[in-house]
């Protein structure tokens, strides 16, 4: 494989030498650009007490590119679609190579904490949403015991 | 080059099929729109013209394995249809009758199967074979 | 306060006709010179009708006087005027990209003095005010510091760090993370990165034609700082791309051509002549200097003899229906006789099978015998075909019938405008092997340019016909016109297949005759097709 850049190489150290609270991230033994990441759902938020799967991968052209990132566990957010890709600006339009792996995951947990049904993903979250927001709490709280409990 | 995991790899090939390809040719999706592993798909493939096949539409079914793309997807045709690489009973594609399959390459996706049976379905050899009867399935 | 009055100047109220009265004087001069073609003045000829429509003249005679069209290809600017009728003209010119900059250079002449600032500064401003020149005035006599501030262009508070580019004996980069670098680049906000990457985030950046701002926040990077990053003055590749949020903002005025890879932006200047457009069931169709004809109000190819809605609904339809109807636009056909593939390679609709010479019809495949005359079965939609089955399927069929009828006149359509290359060959070949002049080629493409158009607007009389009620008469006097239509156009298409340099010559008055012939034609075909629209016999409903 070709030799890893050394700013990915940093980056994985800092991550595990020095880890967020509630996000872990680990790469593949076969494929260092490719993670294996679990975010824990943010206190106070219909995602407390779950333990959230997500994959995130470094595209050739990182960190001019925002790297790739997708939920594996099934999860009901306005933002985040069936198949788990994320509406998050940052992994968009305003990534910037300053940001790293790490500010995106807090990105990505602050998403959780506030989940933003005007800017929709996933239309029909969006809609129970702004509908009736206590109902489709609930729901987020029960897929979340459903899908994402501590194992 | 790095080497894009198998579900970000996917997930081109999903955002690629669904901005569609022309309305010739070929076309894909998500068997199970909610389908989070991304393993099984649905594919049409469009009848070459001046063949047996023409004005034809060939649904098929493929599966992409834990090991997708590294491995290539299993495909079987739902639609009958009557083709050397095509297995009468089950409709399933033998893998060594068919070359797209038998040299994978990681680079192939599933446009290049559904385009390269396509072909199959043009050769000399095979356009004018007997079909069966139009909307029957395997 | 004072200064506020004079702004008013500035400050459009009604932005349009500000920018309309800009338009319509100095700079229509000034860019007119840059394109020499554009001098030839050049009307809608084949939409407009000269009076009230008379139903059964099909002949199409009453037009022949009244074509003003120049013969070159080549056209830019249209005079602004009222047919005599009332109906309305568009005034329009077609730009280059370069000259879209000068045009956006050339406005912001008028605003520079009150900002004394950079051309650069201001269209980093624009770009973040989204190019509205009103609100950024607005802001900007209020409170000139917080505008710079918020656009990037200076640092909220001061900084004594120096801005530009730096040289280290050993730096750490925390984009790439690699160490030892020399050559780094920061602004007065101090968040400073090598050189490569500064290179490489700019470069990726240069064509979205937005500011870029520094790596960390969002001071913004000046053309003097991309210049010397980058080198290759690639400020001013970031200039012309920004010209893509100007006209998003005035696209009123302005309008790419929606053909693949071409670059013309339509300006048109008496946009209020647009608005009468639809009460005469007419389309504000503009040509760019490539030749692509097209509407500036929907932004779809040239669609008459229908009009916007027609088209839109049309489009709509075809859409929905070919994921269940495959029709695949065919370039190559078995020889109905002998079975031999034959490949349509001119827009003839006439194949002579190069195995068999069996001549046939491409569209309906019969014989062509007949097809030359009067009469044609393959633009009909026979009814005697229905035979009792169920209404969706008959409404389906007669959809297919039209459908497939529009799709081979489209591809015709392609295939002409690859003829149309040819010919400028043909033209070249003319020109050196026999010594004759420019002007005296310029029957050929003015030939190629009445085909390709005859062609669209027989394409585009389907869906007119699909629309209309079969058992009025003028759809049937519509129908009788789209025949003629067919075949004016089929007998150019095959005059035009003609290679020889000397013969093209010496048939020059054929050449002639026939492209006027489908130009009259073409305009009595629209017409009637308008007729329709206007007497709401054709009602297009989706």
């Amino acid at each position: 494989m070709a030799s890893l850049p050394k700013r990915i190489i940093k980056e994985t150290e800092r991550l595990v030498l020095d880890p967020v609270p509630g996000i872990n991230a680990v790469p593949h033994e076969d494929n260092l650009r490719y993670f294996q990441v679990t975010i824990e759902g943010p206190q106070q938020s219909p995602y407390e007490d779950g333990v959230f799967e997500l994959e995130l991968f470094l595209p050739d052209d990182y960190p001019m590119e925002a790297p790739k990132v997708r939920f594996l566990t099934k999860i009901y957010h306005p933002n985040i679609d069936r198949l788990g890709r994320i509406c998050l600006d940052v992994l968009k339009a305003n990534w910037s190579p300053a940001l790293q792996i790490r500010t995106v995951l807090l990105s990505v947990q602050a998403l959780l904490a506030s989940p933003n049904p005007n800017d929709p993903l996933a239309n029909d979250v969006a809609e129970d949403w702004l509908k009736h927001e206590d109902e489709a709490i609930a729901k987020a709280r029960e897929w979340t015991k459903q899908y994402a409990s501590r194992k | 080059m790095s080497k894009i995991p198998r579900s970000f790899r996917l997930l081109e090939e999903l955002e690629k099929g669904e901005k569609g390809m022309g309305p010739e040719s070929c076309s894909y999706g998500l068997a199970h729109s909610d389908d989070i592993t991304m393993t099984y798909w649905n594919g049409t493939i469009l009848g070459p013209p001046h063949s047996n096949h023409e004005n034809r539409i060939y649904s098929v079914a493929l599966e992409c394995g834990e090991e997708y793309p590294d491995k290539p997807p299993k495909i079987k045709f739902i639609s009958k249809i009557n083709l050397p690489c095509v297995n009468q009973t089950t409709g399933k594609v033998e893998e060594d009758r068919f070359e797209t399959v038998r040299s994978w390459k990681r680079s192939y996706t599933m446009e290049t199967l559904l385009l390269d049976l396509r072909k199959e379905m043009a050769l000399p050899a095979n356009k004018k074979l007997p079909q069966p009867t139009e909307g029957t399935n395997f | 306060m004072a200064y506020s009055v004079k702004l008013s100047d500035y400050l459009d109220g009604d932005e349009d006709s500000v920018i309309l009265e800009f338009e319509s004087d100095s700079e229509i001069d000034e860019l007119g010179e840059v394109d020499e073609d554009s001098s030839h003045s050049y009307s809608e000829v084949n939409e407009f009708s000269d009076g009230p429509s008379d139903k059964k003249d099909t002949g199409g005679s009453r037009y022949l006087d009244a074509d003003q069209k120049k013969p070159s290809w080549g056209r830019g600017l249209t005079e602004m005027a009222y047919e005599s009728s009332g109906v309305p003209k568009l005034a329009y010119s077609c730009l280059t990209t370069d000259q879209m900059f000068d045009l956006i250079l050339a406005r912001l002449e008028r605003i520079q003095p009150i900002f004394e600032i950079s051309y650069g500064d201001i269209i980093v401003m624009l770009q973040k005010y989204g190019w509205s020149e009103e609100r950024l005035l607005e802001d900007w006599t209020e409170d000139q510091e917080r505008v710079l501030v918020s656009c990037g262009l200076k640092l909220a508070t001061s900084s004594n760090r120096s801005r530009g580019i730096q040289d280290h004996s050993d730096f750490v980069c925390n984009i790439c993370c690699e160490s030892n670098k020399q050559r780094t680049f920061r602004l007065e906000c101090g968040h400073e990165y090598c050189i490569e990457c500064y290179k490489h985030y700019i470069k990726d950046k240069l064509l979205e034609g937005k500011i870029i701002s520094c790596m960390s926040c969002s001071l913004a990077l000046k053309n003097p700082d991309i210049d010397a990053i980058v080198g290759d003055n690639s400020s001013q590749t970031l200039m012309r791309s920004s010209i893509k949020g100007f006209i998003h903002k005035h696209n009123n005025h302005y309008k790419w051509c929606p053909f693949v890879d071409c670059n013309c932006v339509i300006q048109v200047t008496n946009i209020s002549a647009l608005s009468e457009f639809p009460r005469f069931h007419l389309s504000p169709f503009v040509v760019c200097n490539n030749h692509h004809r097209f509407c500036f109000k929907c932004g779809l190819e040239s669609h008459a003899p229908g009009d916007c809605q027609v088209a839109e609904v049309w489009v709509k339809m075809a859409q929905l229906e070919s994921a269940n109807l495959n029709w695949v636009l065919k370039n190559t056909k078995e020889c109905p006789k002998c079975g031999v593939n034959i490949e349509k390679n001119g827009g003839c609709n006439h194949m002579t099978c190069q195995s068999c010479e069996y001549e046939f019809c491409w569209i309906c495949e019969l014989p062509w015998e007949g097809h030359g005359g009067g009469f044609f079965e393959c633009t009909r939609f026979s009814k005697d075909e229905k035979n009792g089955a169920t209404e969706t399927k008959n409404s389906l069929r007669k959809y297919t019938f039209y459908y497939k009828l529009f799709s081979e006149h489209e591809n015709s359509s392609k295939l002409d405008w690859a003829l149309g290359l040819a010919v400028e060959q043909k033209v070249r070949a003319l020109q050196e092997n026999i010594g004759i002049s420019w002007i005296e080629t310029q029957f050929l493409p003015e030939s190629i340019r009445s085909l390709i158009e005859g062609r669209t607007t027989l394409k585009w009389s389907f869906p007119v016909a699909f629309y209309s009620d079969p058992s009025h008469n003028l759809t049937k006097i519509f129908v009788d016109n789209q025949a003629l239509l067919v075949s004016a156009v089929e007998d150019l298409s095959q005059l035009l297949q003609v290679k020889d340099p000397h013969d093209i010559i010496a048939r020059k008055l054929e050449f002639y005759n026939k492209a006027r012939f489908v130009q009259s034609r073409n305009r009595a075909l629209s017409e009637c097709g308008r007729d329709l629209l206007c007497k709401r016999i054709c009602v297009p409903r989706g």
